[in-house]
């Protein structure tokens, strides 16, 4: 099973949602959800990406509504897909 | 529409506001310097911009809320303020039939204090509803004990600048529906600092996103109508008419900065 970087993911997602959350709620936000989601290995699979992208996307509706932050999220999917391969 | 063009709109209500609220101040500061206009002249124009800031507010308000998902906290929330901001607008609207149609003072109270007291638990309970969204979110909000140490310091803070700014205002031989009004006002902006403290600490923490100032605006139309209604409770129980433009410029900022988050807010959804 692919199997990506954790912090090279954190960082791919709170390089994009920093610009509308800013940088320091962007990287506690994501560092939250991990966490709270028990994903605190070296690695990430694919499906924990998905999951923590569904919460993180869940956390930006309520400030940005349900179109832009899938918006938000398929760019997510672009930068990792470009930075770590997931 | 692009999102400069979104920007710009932001941009020009800020200094529309900004510079209708220094106008008033400067009124208060240098009457002389306005001699020849006359206080009746600024009464129809405070009048005008506020009907204009809270009509505009709510419209925004509520086409904010139709971005988001029906069922959420977030939609009640801005459904709420909307509401709330329409209460002041009939409120303004119930006082421009002596400000605008007669040139003269509204009476104290009159009718528009219903749709004013009305407005303010919508806007307390939008405040709740925004805090209840943050939360639903999963964003971190601090641990129990934390929330708790905010919520008595804001409690404490409320009694230590209340008491000793109402209690002037309660020894007044004012009748008593003026005197209960007097004080019911910047009890309830009290009653809505409460939630107001949560969102500030959300805000201080979107420091450089684009969303922060939505909920800089917003908070600062708390803060300024806070201030209003304890510069009106002084100004009119003490007798100080000539600071009364003071009071105009804060509820102008208000109901300014709820029309700007208001369209920040509809900026970003729509951008």
């Amino acid at each position: 099973m692919v199997e990506s970087n954790r912090g090279a993911v954190l960082e791919a997602i709170i390089e994009v949602i920093a610009p509308y959350l800013g940088q320091g709620m962007a990287r506690s936000a994501v560092t939250a959800h991990a966490q709270n989601l028990g994903f605190d290995g070296a690695h990430l699979r694919a499906d924990q990406i998905e999951i923590l992208m569904t919460k993180i996307g869940a956390g930006l509706n309520i400030f940005v509504g349900r179109e832009k932050s899938a918006t938000i999220l398929a760019e997510v999917k672009q930068v990792l897909a470009g930075a770590v391969g997931a | 529409m692009t999102a400069i063009s979104n920007r710009r709109g932001e941009v020009a209500c800020v200094a529309a506001v900004g510079f209708m609220a220094l106008l008033f101040l400067a009124q208060a500061a240098l009457p002389g310097l306005f001699a020849g206009m006359g206080r009746g002249t600024f009464m129809v124009v405070g009048c005008l911009t506020k009907l204009v800031l809270e009509g505009l507010g709510a419209l925004l308000a509520h086409r904010a809320a139709g971005g988001f998902d029906p069922g959420t906290h977030v939609r009640r929330a801005w459904r709420l303020l909307s509401l709330g901001l329409l209460g002041f607008f009939l409120a303004q609207l119930a006082l421009s039939r002596y400000q605008i149609a007669r040139g003269v003072q509204s009476p104290f109270p009159s009718l528009a204090d219903v749709f004013f007291v009305a407005a303010y638990p919508l806007l307390i309970a939008a405040l709740v509803s925004f805090v209840k969204a943050y939360q639903e979110a999963g964003f971190p909000m601090g641990s129990a004990s934390e929330r708790w140490t905010l919520m008595g310091l804001v409690l404490a803070l409320c009694l230590g600048l209340g008491y000793p700014m109402l209690a002037p205002v309660a020894g007044t031989a004012a009748p008593p529906l003026e005197k209960l009004l007097n004080l019911a006002y910047p009890l309830l902006d009290l009653a809505l600092l409460v939630p107001t403290a949560f969102l500030l600490r959300v805000t201080l923490r979107l420091q450089g996103g684009n969303v922060q100032r939505v909920w800089v605006a917003l908070l600062v139309g708390v803060l300024a109508l806070a201030g209003g209604d304890i510069a009106f409770a002084y100004f009119s129980t003490l007798d100080m008419a000539r600071l009364e433009p003071v009071v105009d410029a804060l509820f102008i900022a208000s109901y300014g900065s709820f029309a700007w988050g208001s369209l920040a807010q509809r900026n970003l959804l729509s951008r």
